[in-house]
């Protein structure tokens, strides 16, 4: 009988290998730099890497003064965070519940389930100018679509979840003294929380892409709003540097995500 | 009412269950058909039958998690009406709570029937100590091996003092040195806190092992062929497993299995159950 517990990861050692993730970004990269330099391809097309990097340091830190964007990353960076949080926890709240619900409640799911799979049908573009009748232009409606966008992948994956709970541990939590309630805390939500977890990242991803389409329509501030301003202004750096940092909040937000669920969930590696 | 009568802890009158054959024209399947038995407290008492013969069923329908379609199962002489803690059940499959630890494994029936954090922790503590796992409250199951994760379904289900423990081929997932130390490991934990248990298999020398009574189950329907004592004397050791007596019992086992024959009769055919459907037994 095996009495000891999983042994520790090797330490890591440098290999040729850890390398190759990079390979592809260099070689773009220097393709890039290969059509920008001696003017083979015109700036307002496409900046040289060397424009880039420069126009990016100014957007964070404004020491430059390249542009009317220095230094306004961290303002505009906020705005978009704001209506994303607020959108993804929107979606989430109503999103989790009904999905779990739905998952374990046979006759809910038989009254909710149809309707929002065929509502889910609508691709999330199509309720833009519902959403701007509705809510005008600016940020309620930017929450309002990252929150419509966020609640279907939560809500599909939270039911399925729930649904794949493996019935013996329904069982044994019934053998041992559970209730009805107690089930369901004890024993669907854990026991559902790698899929839930799933769903609120699919979710989360979504979230910066509805958050540009909502800030699109023309709202001061958020980098959505970055990009389209500086598409009229003809900056096509500033466009490219405000898609590099919606990419970059994208990751940070996803890493944060699954650091509160970490804290939160009840075991190591079920995530 | 016989039955009752003898001093049985855990009783199944006349109990019998059917399903509706799914998409057929109101057709059934008699799985279980007028099953009696009696386990007095503190026996270990065995279950032995081919593979499909309802056995799980019967311990489904003792443990509460289906319904008889006639007949009544009594425990400690209460109509059993659904699941409770005071029928553990230990599965065949890994039924521990891969989210919880080993600890709050055991400790989620105490907790479950509101018992103070004291006597949680204190309890939890005796019963790891019981099955040798000092030293791995904290582990994850995932991290224990087959054997570990019974004993600590074992434990999950003794901390609650209950009445009947009614285990359903427990050790089937073992290899066969892990089983055979886990039969002797259970033989250890009855002898150290006498159990009524009703243990379910279909391995002739695990039953004969374990057990003082054997219900021979026999398929389609399912019922009970034969109730057979084991009156060998305990620890089986090697020796006594070579005894003529030890293999008088398992030759009358093996032919009962036999003719139990492993559920290719067709559905209608004369089934094997004694015709008064009441247990008979071998010894004189």
């Amino acid at each position: 009988m095996n009495l000891s517990p999983i042994p520790e990861n090797e330490p890591r050692r440098l290999k040729a290998g850890h390398f190759l993730p990079y390979l592809v970004p260099a070689l773009i990269l220097g393709f890039w730099e290969l059509m920008t330099a001696n003017g083979r391809l015109p700036e307002y097309l496409l900046p040289s890497p060397k424009t880039l990097a420069l126009t990016t340091w100014d957007f964070f830190w404004g020491t430059l003064h390249r542009s009317t964007y220095s230094g306004t990353f961290w303002r505009h960076a906020l705005a978009s965070s704001e209506r994303v949080a607020l959108g993804f926890l929107l979606s989430a709240a109503i999103g989790v519940p009904m999905g779990l619900a739905a998952g374990s409640i046979r006759y809910f799911e038989r009254v909710v389930d149809a309707t929002i799979h065929a509502i889910r049908a609508i691709p999330g573009i199509g309720w833009l100018p519902l959403a701007i009748v509705w809510f005008g232009i600016g940020t309620k409606t930017t929450v309002f679509l990252i929150a419509l966008a966020g609640f279907f992948p939560i809500y599909v994956n939270s039911a399925q979840g729930a649904r794949h709970v493996r019935p013996i541990w329904k069982r044994a939590a019934l053998m041992l003294g559970a209730n009805r309630w107690t089930l369901f805390t004890t024993v669907i939500l854990p026991g559902s929380m790698p899929l839930v977890v799933s769903g609120l990242r699919v979710a989360l991803g979504l979230s910066w892409a509805y958050l540009v389409l909502g800030e699109l329509t023309g709202v001061p501030d958020g980098l959505g709003a970055v990009i389209m301003d500086a598409r009229m202004l003809g900056q096509v750096d500033i466009i490219i540097v405000g898609m590099i940092s919606i990419a970059i909040l994208g990751r940070l937000s996803d890493r944060l995500l699954m650091f509160l669920l970490g804290r939160l969930v009840w075991r190591r590696g079920m995530v | 009412m016989s039955m009752r009568e003898r001093g049985c802890l855990l009783v199944v009158e006349e109990l019998s269950k059917s399903y509706e054959v799914p998409t057929g024209r109101g057709g059934r399947i008699d799985v279980l058909e007028r099953v009696n038995l009696c386990v007095k407290s503190g026996q270990l008492a065995c279950l032995l039958g081919p593979s499909g013969c309802g056995k799980s069923t019967l311990l489904n329908i003792i443990a509460g998690f289906e319904r008889p379609t006639s007949g009544c199962v009594l425990v400690n002489n209460r109509e059993v009406a659904g699941p409770g803690f005071d029928r553990g059940v230990v599965f065949q499959e890994d039924a521990l709570f891969p989210w919880l630890t080993v600890r709050d494994n055991i400790g989620y029936g105490l907790v479950r029937a509101g018992n103070s954090r004291d006597e949680i922790t204190k309890k939890v503590h005796r019963f790891i100590q019981l099955v040798g796992l000092e030293g791995f409250s904290d582990f994850y199951p995932d991290q224990l091996s087959g054997g570990m994760k019974q004993r600590v379904a074992l434990a999950r289900v003794l901390v609650n003092a209950p009445d009947a423990l009614l285990m359903d081929e427990p050790f089937v997932a073992l290899d066969a040195q892990a089983r055979g130390a886990m039969q002797n490991f259970l033989l250890e934990v009855w002898g150290a806190m006498p159990q009524t248990i009703l243990f379910i298999t279909h391995d002739v020398d695990e039953a004969l092992i374990l057990s003082e009574r054997i219900y021979v189950m026999t398929a389609f329907p399912g019922c009970i062929l034969e109730e057979v004592p084991v009156d060998l004397p305990r620890p089986r050791t090697v020796e006594v497993m070579a005894t003529p007596a030890f293999f008088e019992i398992k030759r009358r086992l093996v032919t009962l299995l036999e003719r139990a024959g492993a559920g290719k009769r067709p559905l209608n055919i004369i089934t094997a159950c004694p015709i008064d459907s009441k247990p008979a037994s071998i010894s004189q």
